[in-house]
């Protein structure tokens, strides 16, 4: 070997070296899913946030998919009033929560511009005057006490204890009574409950699980079904409409799904992502009944009504910053509606979940608004609240809503651990899916809904 | 894990302060297949079905290393050298760019072995092959940036480091060009045993993913090139190379 030779030799081998690693790493390539076919059919039955999102995700990967919704419309607890000019009014599901999540994802995508952090400030009723978040924490005459509470909701995740609702946790804890209805607004009704309904150990599973963060966001001109309808507009154009299901039959080799108007359908597997009180109330019949360790769960974890009553006022009297006014004895959190979207249309949205939901829809509607507006009269003594009223109110009820039944799954006594049990597959033949079945934390939003429907499907194209 | 790095940046610069061998610049480009990573890479694409331009896999790494090489006997060299290595996997989609980073900070002791038969000064020049061993302890950056931001966990920038060891091995040969200036073209394999990404699913799913773990055993496999400056006495260890007689020149 000469010196020329070697250097030729090296020359030759430096383009090797540099192909080498690519046809290397080619050939190592690990494939998960990407080339992955799904040859199987799938009924899907829901079309809300969870059902639409993995019908699409089942469609990518080759599955044929049937979708039946029970009723006229698709969106599920996503519903937009649009009524009042110049706003897209959510009675459903209206926040996205923190900025690190699929649903957080596929609003940046699609709907860039719309995207806005959730405007204002939050107030507080405290011995009949509206506080800031600042002088809870920091005003003497309180002596710590607001601190105290922000503190305990704060520590959930690292709760201690054993059994017990959260009201007992903050009698436990002495928490200064001046702040419970604060507390059940930012605890219990924010769960879709009250603080005597929402089970400490199941809180602190979902609290130690959730990791979205806390910036909420909001859409400012578009609905959140707008968002579905633009990223899912070829999946939703195939659900078929008014087909509740009766009874689900996995006893043979396929699974017949028959509906309330003796259609039937057949296919390899079913994803079910009707909301949890669908499957409490058994409006589906299941051939052979369902595992007993999965009807436990359905019974244990538990999901209230919910009220949103939305009223029109000719002119605002709240502060211009206001975006919620937390810790009502009726009421537990009103909010702005138009703060951020459109300020000009003067609507206030009462949130109301759990007891003081049961209580509120037991009224009638104009008990309602009355009720209502003495509340926020006591609020705003000086705000001329009733004589601002302008009479227009849009109420929902979502007991009251069909093929629904109910606001959304809270953590109540005995609940942790069962999400996973209501998650998980039947035989290979049943799959479920839905903000009930979210066991990561995200209970009770349209993301976890998501996150649970992919979390099905890969369960389907993995089976 | 933090220790061993520690250990080898003070073998290193102890080394250095001697100044009598070889000080190693080097740069090039390998394979990294962090095979849970990848995984989690993929359950990205598929939850993100929209998605028009999905997020390629981690595969390629780019090398910077700083390495020194000092004498120990005849044939047998130690070699403590430091790595920066950045794997990288970019989305860019119409308002949704996504850029995932790994950052490796490696730091080696290797073992440099020269056979002494294998001196081939018949070339005309000194080209001599050996083989490299060593093991080491690294330093791992990963950071996920959404549209330029970073990633968040609950509202906290996820910006971890997490420490790891390897084993490492290769081939390869210096080519004395002068007195000053040795070129080292050489092959290292690293094996990473267990890599431990805590969190990378929450931050870049926003969920724990069933089925997924940041837990990894990472091979990578490297193609440096590097340029070594002789220092000190290692000038003067190296005798001068004498022009081969030819033929010619006799006449």
């Amino acid at each position: 070997m000469n010196r020329r030779i070697l250097l030729k030799q090296i020359i030759l081998g430096l383009p090797t070296a540099a192909v080498l690693p690519s046809l290397i790493s080619s050939c190592a390539k690990e494939v998960l899913l990407e080339d992955f076919k799904f040859k199987g059919s799938v009924i899907v039955i829901g079309a809300g946030a969870s059902g639409i999102y993995a019908a699409n995700l089942l469609r990518e990967y080759g599955a044929q998919v049937t979708h039946l919704e029970a009723r006229s419309i698709v969106g599920g607890r996503m519903k937009t009033n649009t009524s009042i000019p110049g706003i897209k009014i959510e009675l459903g599901a209206e926040e996205i929560h923190g900025k690190r999540s699929i649903l957080y994802d596929m609003a940046q995508f699609n709907v860039p511009s719309s995207l806005l952090p959730f405007p204002g400030d939050d107030y507080y009723f405290l011995e009949n005057q509206l506080r800031s978040k600042n002088f809870l924490i920091e005003s003497a005459n309180l002596e710590g006490a607001g601190a105290t509470m922000f503190q305990i909701i704060d520590s959930f995740a690292s709760y201690p204890g054993g059994a017990q609702s959260v009201s007992q946790y903050l009698t436990e804890k002495e928490l200064d009574a001046r702040f419970l209805e604060i507390a059940n607004a930012l605890i219990g009704n924010e769960y879709g409950a009250d603080n005597n309904r929402v089970g400490m150990l199941a809180l602190k599973e979902a609290e130690e699980g959730y990791s979205s963060g806390e910036e909420g966001q909001i859409l400012k001109d578009k609905s959140l079904i707008e968002l579905f309808e633009i990223a899912f507009s070829e999946d939703i154009n195939q659900v078929k409409l008014n087909k509740p299901v009766e009874s689900i039959n996995y006893e043979g080799a396929q699974v017949i799904v028959t509906t309330e108007n003796g259609e039937s359908f057949t296919a390899d597997k079913v994803l079910i992502t009707v909301p949890l009180s669908i499957l409490k109330n058994n409006s589906i019949t299941f051939i052979p009944s369902l595992p007993a360790d999965k009807l436990d769960s359905i019974d244990t974890i538990k999901m209230d009504n919910g009220l949103k009553i939305v009223l029109q006022f000719n002119a605002p009297f709240w502060d211009g910053n206001t975006a919620s006014i937390i810790g009502g004895s009726k009421v537990p959190e009103y909010w702005i509606t138009g703060a951020g979207k459109n300020e000009n249309v003067n609507l206030v949205t009462a949130f109301v979940m759990g007891e003081k939901a049961e209580y509120m829809a037991g009224l009638s509607d104009s008990q309602k608004i009355t009720e209502i507006l003495e509340e926020l009269s006591l609020i705003y003594p000086t705000g001329n609240v009733s004589g601002k009223y302008n009479g227009i109110n849009i109420i929902q009820n979502w007991l009251q809503e069909p093929y629904i039944e109910g606001a959304y799954s809270y953590p109540s006594p005995g609940s942790e651990g069962k999400r996973t049990i209501l998650a998980s597959p039947v035989v290979n033949k049943l799959y479920f899916a839905g903000e009930a079945t979210n066991f990561n934390g995200h209970l009770a939003t349209v993301h976890g809904a998501m996150e649970s429907g992919y979390r099905a499907v890969k369960e389907i194209l993995e089976a | 894990m933090k220790n061993i790095l520690f250990f080898i940046l003070f073998i290193f610069f102890s080394c250095s302060l001697r100044a009598q061998n070889y000080l190693n610049l080097y740069t090039g480009y390998g394979i990294t297949a962090p095979k849970e990573l990848n995984k989690s890479i993929e359950a990205f694409n598929y939850s993100r079905s929209w998605l028009a331009e999905k997020q390629p896999l981690f595969q390629k790494t780019f090398t910077l290393g700083l390495g020194y090489t000092g004498i120990l006997a005849k044939g047998l060299f130690l070699s403590p050298d430091f790595q920066y290595n950045i794997s990288k996997s970019l989305s860019e989609n119409s308002n949704f760019k996504t850029s995932i980073e790994m950052h490796w900070w490696r730091g080696n002791i290797n073992l440099d072995i020269y056979p002494l038969e294998f001196g081939l000064d018949s070339v005309g020049f000194r080209f001599r092959p050996f083989v490299r061993v060593g093991g080491g302890a690294s330093a791992i950056l990963p950071r996920i940036y959404f549209n330029d931001s970073l990633a968040t966990i609950n509202d906290e920038d996820y910006t971890p480091h997490f420490w790891t060891y390897q084993f490492s091995g290769g081939i390869g040969c210096r080519i004395y060009l002068n007195r000053i200036i040795d070129i080292m073209p050489f092959v290292q394999y690293n094996f990473q045993p267990s890599v431990d990404v805590e969190d990378f699913d929450l931050a870049l799913h926003g969920t724990s993913v069933p089925g997924l773990s940041n837990v990894s055993r990472v091979s990578n496999l490297q193609f440096l090139l590097s340029v070594s400056f002789k220092l000190g006495r290692a000038r003067e260890l190296i005798p001068e190379q004498k022009e081969p007689k030819s033929k010619k020149k006799k006449k």
